[in-house]
Parts: structure tokens; sequence; C-alpha cells
């Protein structure tokens, strides 16, 4: 199976204090700055929606967003254009680009450390139900490569996957490690 | 009307005799008039029904005419469940949403449910919960409506505590449909390559302001209808609103403001029953302040039972004007520069080295001056007309493009003479041949328009004054639109 399309989200640790109406000016600064390796196009805000996708930074390759699908808020970085390479390097592109994004909401000065990501969990998704509807079949077919994924990528730390099984939702994935992430040391792997 | 009753074997064959009249005779050459209506307007109804029904008489008869009238059958509504009595429910938030997005139907024991939707947004997830609800509820249907929600029928009315409650866990139990924050607003610039001003990022600016008040609202507010255009081309179907936006842009010493022009007037029952005519351009970031003045002032001022045209026409659009004046004022830029921004949107568009220097400055603000004045006649058309004085009314809107017109010849030749031939056809050579007055999407439409208004001499009617003047106003926003591109050349995005 060629995995494309994939999403990250990185959960938000106090979500309860986050204003998502700040997000706005940020991401556009981010699209002036054209900060990101994708084309930034722009903000599209969708507060309103109940559980719905946030704020969102629209780009040609990809979006970023911070996103409360499942009323949970998290950072979300939705692959959109096709990746070339391997699944595993499919995979690497999305968590790099979710976790640079994080780190740069982190230390935003205008978000006053407001934003911050739980360092323990990762939520894969394949935004694509063509490629990988959401059944248990898809989940035999690519469990073992998320393992080699991730066991490479925690060097060693204990993880836990959990597959959602809700046919209604996307394929996904979540990562539970068993002891706090670094990003420093993610990214600085993900590079390699 | 082509027809006030046709049947339905006729439905297939006489819109074939329609295309086929059309495809004749219709314009072939300018785009901008290809258009069915403007064949209707120049051979009048009767002749193009004639022409059609002689078309009609000679089609060869074809099979699919009728054909797919047996299925129509199949396509009927019914009801999945047996007619209910609604039964008293303490169930949170149910009494509200129940008077607001609930009907009864004729058959008794039914009912209608409106999903309102938040500026129309509605995310996949809850799309599909919403559809494993109308299995629950219906024969599978739900129908989409043109405010952006979804209506679901044959709900039997006992189900509608259970209904209400499966909405709401998946966040689409929102009351207020069809009332005031059940806003209306096209993509605007938010994905429409036509948008001038962010309908939604106003409509979402105004549902949360409003939303708050909603329930403290005077019943003859709450019912409002709000609709918003980031353009004038009226998909938020701004025309038949309450209070009706559409988009329009205003130079503002070397920035480009995001305005929106405010209508009144227009009727959403009747089926569309009138059409709104722009009264004042506001900066965007004023516009809550003018739905909040206008609903204060309702509130205070209506008579028993007039409804929102009523009392505009009642209290006049020359007093309404007055009321909204010292909103359609920009601050300076030092002042308050967040109007240089739309709502949502902290950007802002500045025009650079425009009004600066010598005789470009002296230009510059002969425009503004010109185009400002070409707007106050095109409202004085509309108090005319208010007032009966039809051919003053059709007039002035005229003399209004001619001094629009004008305006853009003076920044090419600055002592064009008064006389309107004269300015017509300067305008022409200048502006339409050479295509600088064209809008990038409508093309030469809004010049047009003078053509048409300038070749005119036919007195004019109640109906053909007030198209004018939304034609006349029309032609000044393009403008102003036309003024902006020019500096546009030379301008730059700055960083909020
Ligand atoms: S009204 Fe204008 S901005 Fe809005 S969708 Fe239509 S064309 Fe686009």
């Amino acid at each position: 199976m060629e995995l494309q399309h994939v999403n990250v989200k990185l959960y938000l640790e106090n979500s309860r204090h986050v204003d998502l109406e700040a997000l706005i000016p940020v991401f556009h600064n981010w699209i002036q700055d054209q900060i990101c390796e994708e084309l930034l196009i722009d903000v599209a805000d969708y507060r309103h929606v109940h559980a719905g996708p946030g704020v969102v930074l629209i780009g040609h390759e990809a979006d970023y967003s911070v996103d409360n699908t499942d009323s949970r808020l998290g950072i979300r970085y939705n692959r959109k254009a096709i990746l070339v390479g391997s699944n595993q390097s499919r995979l690497k592109q999305p968590l790099r680009a979710a976790l640079v994004a994080c780190q740069r909401l982190e230390s935003d000065p205008s978000l006053e450390g407001k934003i911050r990501f739980d360092r323990r969990e990762i939520e894969l998704f394949i935004n694509d139900r063509l490629i990988a509807p959401n059944l248990e079949d898809t989940y035999t077919v690519l469990k073992p490569a998320l393992e080699v994924f991730f066991q490479e990528l925690f060097e060693g730390n204990g993880f836990s996957l959990r597959h959602n099984s809700n046919p209604r939702s996307l394929f996904s994935v979540a990562v539970k490690s068993t002891k706090p992430l670094d990003p420093e040391s993610l990214l600085k792997k993900l590079s390699s | 009307m082509f027809d006030p009753f046709l049947a339905p074997e006729e439905l297939l064959p006489t819109a074939q005799a329609i295309a086929r009249v059309f495809a004749r005779l219709g314009e072939k050459k300018n785009r901008n008039r290809a258009r069915i209506k403007f064949l209707v307007h120049d051979l009048g109804i009767e002749k193009f029904r004639a022409l059609v029904l002689e078309e009609r008489q000679i089609l060869p008869f074809d099979p699919r005419w009728t054909e797919y009238l047996k299925e129509v059958d199949h396509h009927q509504e019914q009801p999945l469940k047996p007619a209910g009595k609604l039964l008293e429910t303490d169930l949170e938030g149910f009494q509200q949403w129940l008077e607001t997005n609930v009907q009864s139907q004729k058959q008794e024991g039914y009912a209608v449910a409106t999903v309102a939707l938040p500026l129309g947004d509605i995310t996949p997830y809850q799309l599909r919960a919403l559809a494993d609800i109308v299995r629950r509820f219906t024969k599978e249907s739900v129908r989409t409506t043109v405010e952006q929600n979804f209506v679901i029928r044959w709900i039997s009315q006992g189900d509608l505590p259970e209904l209400y409650a499966a909405l709401r866990a998946v966040g689409l139990g929102q009351p207020g449909a069809g009332n005031i924050v059940d806003i209306v607003a096209c993509p605007g610039t938010d994905t429409c390559k036509l948008g001038i001003s962010s309908s939604r990022g106003l409509a979402a600016e105004l549902r949360s302001r409003l939303a708050e008040k909603s329930l403290e609202l005077d019943e003859s507010i709450r019912n409002l209808h709000i609709k918003i255009s980031g353009c004038f081309n009226s998909c938020g179907q701004h025309h038949i609103a309450d209070l009706g936006f559409y988009g329009v842009s205003r130079k503002v010493g070397g920035y480009t403001v995001p305005h929106f022009q405010i209508v009144l007037g227009g009727e959403w029952t009747h089926n569309a029953g009138s059409y709104g005519l722009p009264i004042v351009a506001i900066p965007s970031k004023h516009v809550p302040e003018v739905v909040i003045r206008l609903s204060e002032r309702y509130i205070s001022d209506r008579n028993k039972g007039e409804n929102f045209q009523g009392f505009i026409k009642r209290i006049g659009k020359a007093e309404v004007k007055k009321m909204l004046e010292d909103l359609a004022r920009v601050p300076d830029y030092q002042q308050d520069h967040s109007f240089y921004s739309d709502w949502g949107d902290p950007r802002e568009y500045s025009i650079d080295d425009i009004g600066k220097g010598e005789c470009a400055g002296e230009v510059v603000s002969a425009v503004e001056f010109g185009l400002a004045a070409a707007e106050r006649e095109v409202f004085e058309a509309q108090v005319l007309l208010e007032n009966g004085e039809i051919e003053k009314a059709g007039k002035t809107a005229y003399l209004s493009m001619i001094q629009a017109a004008k305006t853009l010849v003076r920044t090419e030749y600055l002592d064009v003479p008064d006389d309107s031939e004269r300015v017509v056809s300067e305008f022409r050579t200048r502006f339409y041949d050479t295509q600088k007055f064209f809008d990038p999407f409508a093309g030469g439409i809004f010049a047009n328009y003078l053509f048409a208004a300038h070749q005119r001499v036919r007195p004019h009617t109640q109906e053909s004054a007030h198209h004018l003047i939304e034609e006349a106003q029309l032609f000044v926003d393009a403008a102003h639109s036309c003024y902006n591109r020019m500096g546009t050349m030379r301008s730059s995005l700055v960083k909020a």
C-alpha cells in the first residue's frame, strides 16, 4: 500500500486556554514570510464549526491547522500533494512538518507560551479513503511499517499503537509513547 | 412570466423550443449580452412567447420528453413512521429549537425541522452523522436550502425531542433557523476570485455579536434576514434581505479600504417580493454598528405591526442615510488602522505613491471627489424614486453615470467638456476601447449600462428607473474599482 495524504496531529496540552483567534495573524505572518517549504496561500477561520477544523492555514501542497476534530485541539498537518519515495519517507515528511509547526507556535511571542503540545501522543491519519479504507485489514497491512517507523524514531522508547476502528472516521492510528518525547531529537532523527 | 401553468409533458419540449429560439436569435458577438434575458428584453415577452410556441409546433416528437415522468412518483417523499404527538419534555434547549427550527406540516402529526448551519458550514463527520439521523427518522431524504441549511421533512412529531437530542450530540442542534443570526454569506474573498470584501468574515463577526444578544433581542429584530455577498454578483442574495450587504472597495489616502454597500428595502417573503437598493458604502469594520443602529431605531420607532421594509419606506432613505453618514467615514490610518484591513484578514493593501507628487495629487483628490459626487447623485435618484418622481429619478441616475465617467476621463483629459455626448465618446475611446474600465471577470458589462442609458429615449417606468438606479450604482462602483486598478499598478502589499 502506497501511503499518501498522510495527516499528523499533535494534541495540545492546555487546550482550554488556547485562543484560536490569536492564531489568525500568526498564520498570516507565516504566509507573508513564506516560512514553510509549502506555498502558503490563505487563512480560513472555522471556529464557528462544532468540532471542526478550527483555524486553517491553507497551502498548495499542504494545510496547517489548529484543528478541533473530535473536540480535541491539536496542530494538524494535512499533506495534500503526492510525495515520492518510500512509505517511511512519506511518514517522515508530515511528521517533521507538524513538529516544526509546533515549535514555531510554542515559541511565537504573540501566543505568550499558551500553546504547548502533548509530548506523548501523535496521531496519524490517512486522508484518503480510497487508499486506506478504515478497516481492520488496512491496519493489519500498515501496522508492521508503523512499528518499524516508530521504533526507529523513538530509539527504543516504549510506545503503543491504537487503531481507531470507527468506520465513520478516517483511518487513523494513535501512537502513545511511554516517555515524553523530545522534539529536537525527533527532528534530528527525521532529517537524517 | 412565460406561462403560469405548464403541463409536465410540455416541460422539456418547451425548454427545447426556448433554447432553439435563443440559439437562433440570441446575441452571438457580445458575451456580456449572451443571455436569454437580453433577448426577452429586446423582443418583449409577447413576441418571444409567440416565437417559442411557433417553434414548439414544429419540433419533431421525442419520446424522452415524457418517459421520465413514470419515475417522478418514486421521488415523492413518504413518512417512515406513523404520525405522532409531541409530548412534553424538559430537554435542555429543546423549546427554543422547537420555536425557531420546526414547523408543522400540513399533514397532521408531522413536522419539518431545519438544521441550521453556521455560515452554511458542516464537517464531513457531521454530514455522516446527519445521514444516520435522517435514516433513523425519515425515509432517507433531506434537502438543502438557499439559506445554507438542511431541511428534514416528515418527522413524526412524537420523535422531535429524540431528533433534537441526536442533532445536538453532533453540534447540529443550533436554534435560530431563518432568523437574524442565521446569516447567509457567499464565499467572498475566502475562496472566490471575484470577491472584493470578506463576506464570510463579516458574517462571522455579526453572528457572534448577535448570537450573544439573540435571546434578549426584540422579537421583531430576531426575525430579520441578513444576507451578504462579497461583490455585486449577488450570490449571497443581498438584494432580497431585510439587511443586505455587498462588497465594494474604496480608496482612502492611498489605501484600499474594504467596504460594503448597505442594501435596504429587499423582501425575502412573498417569493422575494422586491429587490433592495444600495444606500451607502460603509467601511467593513463599521458594518456591525450599522446593524445595531438600524435595529435599535426599528425597535424604538416602528409602528404597530410594521415590518422592516415598511419602516424603511416610512422613514425614508434620506433619513436612513443621515443616520449612517458618520459611519461612512474612514478614520485616518494613523488614528485607527484597523479599518484598513478586512474581517478575519489582518492584511492591508496600500497603493503607494498615489496622491503624492504635484499634478498627480490634484488629479487624485479630484477623482475621489468626482466619484463621491456621482455616488451622491445615485442616492438622490433613489430619493426621487421614493417620492414618486420617476422620470427625474431615471434622469438623475443617468447623470450620476455621466459624472463618474467624466471623473475617469478627467484623469487623462483634464478639460473634457461637460456635454454628455462628448463625455460618453471620450469615455468609450479612452476607457472602453482600451478595456481599462473592464472588470477582470465581468468585462465591459458596466460600461454597457452607461451606453444603454445614454441611448435611452423611452420614458421611465417605476421598474425601469429602479433598474437604472441599480445599474448606475454598479457603474459608479466599477469606476471606483477602475480607479483602484489604475493605482494598483503601482500597489504593494504591506505587512500589517
Ligand atoms: S457574490 Fe461575488 S464574491 Fe460572492 S461568490 Fe458570488 S462572485 Fe464570488
